[in-house]
């Protein structure tokens, strides 16, 4: 075996020699059939050789144009998204003003709130609807959550509305529950409103819903005004009051709605300072 | 490392073969890049790499003509061990004695080639051989003495001694 392991190095040149024209002979003495064979297989080796260390390159062309369709597909998708979310929303205000029409049997005037008043004595909401659409003076008007307030000035193509978190204003209200509760809710400054009734004692939670009751003829009966949100301290007094939280959020109301056939007034207003309040005239 | 240096040398040969030197003849005569890169490996490997690597060169040629399967393996791994022969009886360090192996290498290799192609029909050999082996044998060894140029050009750092020419400052 050394003898052997010695005589190939010794003569390694020649016997690598002897290997390759060994082999090479083996080849050139082939059939036609085996040599197609042999060819067929060593190029398809070189081929996928090639490929193997070549596709890097290629996966990372295929990659780069992959990225571009997908960032194109997303782009096409996030303004499908954005349709679709336009789409939603104005599906659900339809279905609010269907919701509406059901539960109020006054016509309503779907409007849009383009402004606060400038005028800052009074806590007023501008909307894009005006005498022309219909709108009339004393209206009421009312969002999906509950009362915003009533139209106090009309123009041809916008009113002002005075929110029900305002000093002039005045609604008669009633607290749900198996005891009727009534009651008359204004705002005293702050965020949230008072509501003074001549009941004592009364047994109020918080959470309870206080509703317009119809009485004087400015809002419609059910409208929703709030919660109650402090219980009444038990103290002896002649008026019993408890605050309401309002229930619409004022500064995010963009759509109202204003039901028609609701234009009356329970303000009498002394202007002339002569001791007789007048019942406003109705526009 | 020289083996992937020597793969590349070999597959850059047969490739600009069978693509660029396929097209671009002079007088109709192509230069053998495959005896080329035969040359300048025999010249850098040892004597089993040489013989191994004239082996790969032929067979590869092979495989593009399978009917001849063999025939190239045999010449060039036979050229192999002649040039390494060569290379340890005489000095072929000047680019005369380079020229004249480089000749006679691949005048060597398209008579063994060409017998064994023709199966040793001597008229038609000789048709093949003249004037196609002999022109062809200038160009691939003023191809070889150039690349050699080049490369022991670049080895002795003339290379960096342009790229430090243009770069300094004036």
């Amino acid at each position: 075996m050394r003898r052997v392991v010695y005589f190939l190095g010794a003569y390694k040149r020649s016997v690598t020699l002897l290997f390759a024209l060994f082999l090479s002979m083996s080849l050139y003495l082939m059939g036609d059939g085996q040599k197609e064979h042999i060819a067929r297989t060593v190029t398809t080796a070189i081929f996928n050789t090639g490929r193997f260390t070549f596709s890097w390159a290629i996966s990372l062309g295929d990659l780069w144009r992959e990225n571009r369709r997908l960032r194109l597909q997303n782009l096409e998708y996030a303004y499908e998204i954005q349709t679709n979310r336009l789409a939603s929303s104005e599906n659900e205000h339809l279905r609010r003003m269907l919701g509406f029409r059901e539960k109020y049997p006054h016509e309503i005037i779907p409007a849009l709130v383009i402004g606060q008043d400038v005028d800052r004595a009074v806590n007023a909401l501008i909307v894009d609807r005006g005498s022309r659409d219909g709108v009339k003076k004393y209206m009421a008007v009312v969002t999906d959550e509950g009362l915003v307030g009533r139209v106090f000035e009309v123009y041809p193509t916008a009113s002002s509305v005075q929110i029900i978190r305002d000093t002039n204003s005045r609604i008669s209200v009633m607290i749900e529950g198996e005891r009727a509760v009534m009651g008359i809710v204004r705002w005293e400054g702050g965020t949230n409103l008072r509501m003074y009734t001549l009941e004592q004692q009364s047994d109020y939670t918080p959470g309870q819903r206080v509703y317009t009751t119809g009485l004087g003829g400015t809002y419609p009966e059910g409208l929703l005004i709030g919660e109650i949100v402090i219980p009444p301290q038990g103290e002896l007094r002649v008026y019993d009051s408890v605050e309401v939280r309002p229930a619409v959020d004022f500064s995010r109301a963009h759509e109202v709605f204003i039901l028609s056939g609701s234009e009356q007034s329970d303000i009498w207003d002394d202007n002339d300072g002569d001791g007789y309040f007048q019942r406003p005239e109705l526009q | 490392m020289k083996i992937i240096r020597n793969i590349l040398i070999i597959a850059v040969a047969l490739l600009l073969q069978s693509t660029l030197f396929g097209s671009v003849t002079i007088a109709g005569i192509r230069p053998d890049m495959a005896m080329l890169a035969l040359l300048l490996l025999a010249t850098w490997s040892g004597p089993v790499e040489g013989i191994l690597y004239g082996f790969f060169i032929g067979f590869i040629q092979d495989v593009y003509s399978p009917e001849n399967l063999g025939s190239n393996a045999l010449t060039m791994a036979l050229l192999a061990y002649l040039l390494d022969v060569v290379k340890e009886r005489l000095t072929v360090e000047q680019y005369p004695v380079k020229a004249a192996v480089s000749i006679g290498a691949c005048l060597l290799h398209d008579i063994a080639y060409l017998s064994l192609y023709t199966r040793f029909d001597g008229p038609l050999m000789t048709g093949m051989f003249f004037p196609e082996s002999l022109l062809g044998a200038v160009y691939t060894t003023a191809l070889f003495i150039g690349l050699i140029a080049v490369f022991q050009w670049i080895r002795d750092g003339g290379f960096f001694y342009v790229l430090e020419g243009l770069f300094r400052d004036r």
